[in-house]
């Protein structure tokens, strides 16, 4: 067993913190907040100097890197700024299904464009109304000679088109899972991913409404009405959809994960740097025994969330039953960023309870990443199947 | 319901019951969403008296017992957080010095129109160095022929905006500091220097808004000492006082949002299963809900019985303590449950869990943090 990073990696990781560094200046950052703006600019910088898409082959923008080396990174920007940087990391959001199952044409079409942040990706999967049963599936794509014609509706879509925002990120395409067997009672028989192009005629997209965090996030609800694509933008086999989905959700289970644990560390960064400075009762936060406890308390936990989440990107890269690890990660992970981002804004006071700190955006931050792909009952639900 | 609560009061609760669900919670996203209450919300709030529930009857309040007032807060505090903060500081830390510690003619002058709601009371203590600490302010008085004159910074305080009268506390005795050298001061809006900053952004409590006060060369009059010059040093004891008291109010304003948070969440788990999901699939969230019923029901009984010791006259200031922290902590871990529940609906303000969540946060903090309280508790465990 070896816990060290190879030179390369280790490179990557501090390139990376060097690029936060860099360009998450507080007072930009704290603009793109108070307008909520997409981070469009800093994102374009991001996708130049090559921390996008490094998992990609290099032929299509990447570094021919895996999926560790995009956890690395994750990590690094969601110290940086915890919306910021899930912005950052989430802006391929669904490209790994092009990556893993798309033609030649649409990985060469679309993978350089998001290294490069030309554009983000997008992914609609959930359904407008809770699906109790197939037949009620309510998104649907039928043939129609040299078409397919999409209907439907998703909500909750990630990086989905944003109306009228400053700045808004630029979607360049979503991958819709489709109802395209209507002979079948089971989503694993009868669904598959489509990949359409946000400009095309029929599909319109809005947003969610305020949330509880990461609220630059473009999250919207996206319509399609009779939208028309080609049959070729297919995506891998007819009908394969569903498990297409369940393997991405892992990668971005195990993505998720990564940034949590990122955002518990840039929680900790913030405290401890505050309980270094602050004095009460003539001495420093920091020389107060239950202070220095709970900061133990607090860099324990994230350790331990760094490994698991380490170990199921390990997992992924041998490509072998990953569901479990991954969901374990981001169990562990995003509940250590929630614990630890309560404890760093406690140790803030009231501080830590006002916008200017970051840390109230941390704990909101990562409550939200504990409810995206699926909350932790449903992590527990996999888990569970996985060792029954 | 205690045996000792009259049918009046159980009138006057369930017309609050009612003034909350049918007045303030349908406008309750809206008051997040324009962070303000309406003014015409304000005028209700002022026809039912809620500014006045713990200013005594003699004074034109309600006159409501400990266990009283910290059941309307449980009423009030089912909704938006912002109307309970709104009636928060006249009901309890602007106004009860005055009560406590001031001359008869400071409470005939001030406590009618603050019940009454013309006045609205602030209390500004905390200052940048002095947040915990509070005994480490810098804020100064010094006496200049008939009048005060104060210099200093409070930041983070409650309804500064809207306030007509400030609660203050400035050192006038640099070498007594806390032990006979701070005293309290009534501060009225419109005294020249007395200052009042831009709104906090924050996390919560986006109607109700706290600020920043400067007092710069503040002309204070020599009777506005709190309990009138005698009681000149006198100020950190009732600024302790007050802050005793406050934490069953924290504690209440905790429990009746835990309790709207669990009935939200009682609903939505109704309504999965009538959308068709199975009970089976059902059986983790209704052990979390009740975990939630199981530590609502016990922060109850602690406050209740903590008020009615209290109200029997019986020093409760440990018991207050643990009030605190045990109904403010129950009050996250309840909303962050609840967020769990809700799923990606749960982060849609709209939903209001959301904002309980970030609501709630707060208690933990102001008016004593846990820490606080967790030193108060042991000070007394330890005493010989």
């Amino acid at each position: 067993m070896n816990f060290e990073l190879n030179k390369e990696q280790q490179q990557i990781k501090k390139a990376a913190k060097d690029f936060v560094k860099g360009e998450f200046k507080q007072e930009i950052i704290h603009d793109f907040v108070k307008n909520k703006a997409y981070p469009s600019k800093i994102l374009k910088k991001a996708g130049e100097l090559g921390f996008l898409g490094i998992h990609f082959p290099e032929e299509y923008g990447g570094e021919g890197l895996s999926p560790f080396e995009q956890m690395l990174i994750a990590e690094e920007l969601t110290i940086g700024h915890s919306t910021v940087g899930a912005c950052l990391a989430l802006s391929g959001y669904g490209t790994d299904i092009l990556l893993n199952h798309g033609s030649e044409q649409q990985q060469k079409t679309w993978l350089p464009k998001i290294a490069k942040a030309n554009v983000i990706s997008s992914c609609a999967f959930t359904e407008l109304s809770l699906v109790d049963n197939f037949e009620d599936y309510h998104t649907t794509a039928v043939k129609d000679g040299d078409s397919w014609v999409i209907n439907g509706g998703k909500r909750f879509v990630v990086n989905g088109e944003q109306d009228g925002e400053p700045y808004g990120g630029k979607t360049g395409f979503y991958i819709v899972l489709c109802k395209t067997d209507f002979g079948t009672t089971t989503p694993e028989k009868g669904l598959s991913t489509i990949l359409v192009e946000a400009d095309r005629q029929g599909v319109s997209s809005a947003n969610v409404g305020n949330m509880l965090g990461t609220r630059l996030l473009p999250l919207t609800n996206v319509d399609f009405n009779t939208v028309r694509v080609p049959l070729k933008n297919l995506i891998g086999n007819e009908h394969g959809g569903h498990s297409q989905v369940v393997e991405f959700s892992n990668h971005s289970r195990l993505l998720i994960a990564s940034m949590a644990v990122g955002m518990a560390q840039g929680a900790f960064d913030r405290a401890l740097s505050h309980v270094k400075q602050r004095k009460q009762f003539g001495q420093k936060l920091i020389d107060f025994q239950v202070t220095r406890h709970k900061l133990s308390e607090m860099i324990t936990l994230i350790e331990t969330a760094r490994l698991i989440t380490c170990r199921a990107a390990l997992v992924c890269e041998q490509g072998v039953g990953n569901a479990k690890y991954c969901s374990m990660a981001k169990l562990v992970a995003t509940q250590t960023a929630i614990r630890v981002a309560d404890h760093a804004l406690q140790l803030l006071g009231g501080y830590g309870y006002m916008d200017e700190y970051d840390v109230e955006g941390y704990y909101r931050d990562a409550k939200m990443l504990e409810i995206l792909e699926g909350n932790n009952h449903l992590q527990k639900d996999i888990i569970a199947d996985t060792i029954a | 319901m205690p045996g000792i609560l009259t049918e009046d009061f159980e009138a006057f609760r369930l017309k609050i019951r009612h003034f909350v669900e049918k007045e303030l919670d349908p406008i309750s996203t809206q008051v997040e969403q324009n962070a303000e209450i309406p003014e015409k919300i304000v005028n209700r709030m002022r026809e039912l008296g809620l500014f006045g529930l713990s200013i005594p009857k003699s004074y034109g309040g309600l006159g409501l017992s400990t266990l009283q007032e910290v059941i309307i807060y449980e009423e009030i505090t089912r909704t938006n957080a912002c109307h309970r903060s709104r009636i928060g500081t006249s009901n309890g830390i602007g106004s009860m010095g005055i009560l406590y510690d001031g001359t008869e003619q400071q409470r005939q002058n001030y406590l009618p129109r603050i019940a009454k709601g013309e006045w609205t009371a602030a209390f500004a203590l905390t200052e940048p160095d002095a947040g915990s600490d509070a005994a480490n302010i810098c804020a100064s008085a010094v006496l200049k022929n008939d009048c005060w004159v104060l210099n200093g910074t409070k930041q983070f305080i409650t309804n500064a905006d809207t306030a007509q009268v400030f609660t203050t506390l400035a050192v006038t005795d640099e070498i007594k500091r806390a032990r006979g050298g701070v005293t309290a001061f009534i501060v009225e809006q419109g005294m020249p220097g007395l200052l009042v900053g831009a709104a906090d952004l924050k996390m919560g409590l986006k109607g109700s808004h706290t600020h920043e006060v400067i007092f710069k060369e503040c002309q204070v009059p020599r009777e506005n000492v709190i309990g009138g010059m005698e009681k000149v040093g006198q100020g950190f004891k009732t600024a302790m006082r007050v802050l005793d008291k406050g934490r069953l109010s924290m504690g209440a304003c905790a429990l009746g949002a835990s309790q709207k948070i669990m009935e939200l969440c009682i609903q939505k788990v109704q309504k999965k299963i009538a959308e068709g999901l199975p009970k089976s699939q059902t059986q983790a969230v209704q052990f979390d809900l009740a975990d939630m019923a199981i530590e609502i029901y016990g922060a109850r009984q602690m406050l209740y019985h903590t008020a009615s010791l209290r109200d029997s006259g019986k020093n409760v200031t440990s018991e207050a303590s643990m009030v605190k922290v045990f109904c403010t902590e129950t009050a996250s871990r309840i909303a962050e449950r609840a967020i769990d529940i809700f799923g990606m609906d749960g982060g849609l303000t709209e939903n209001q869990v959301e904002t309980f969540l970030r609501d709630v946060r707060l208690y933990r903090i102001y008016e004593g943090t846990s820490e606080i309280q967790r030193i108060i508790i042991a000070k007394n465990l330890l005493k010989k």
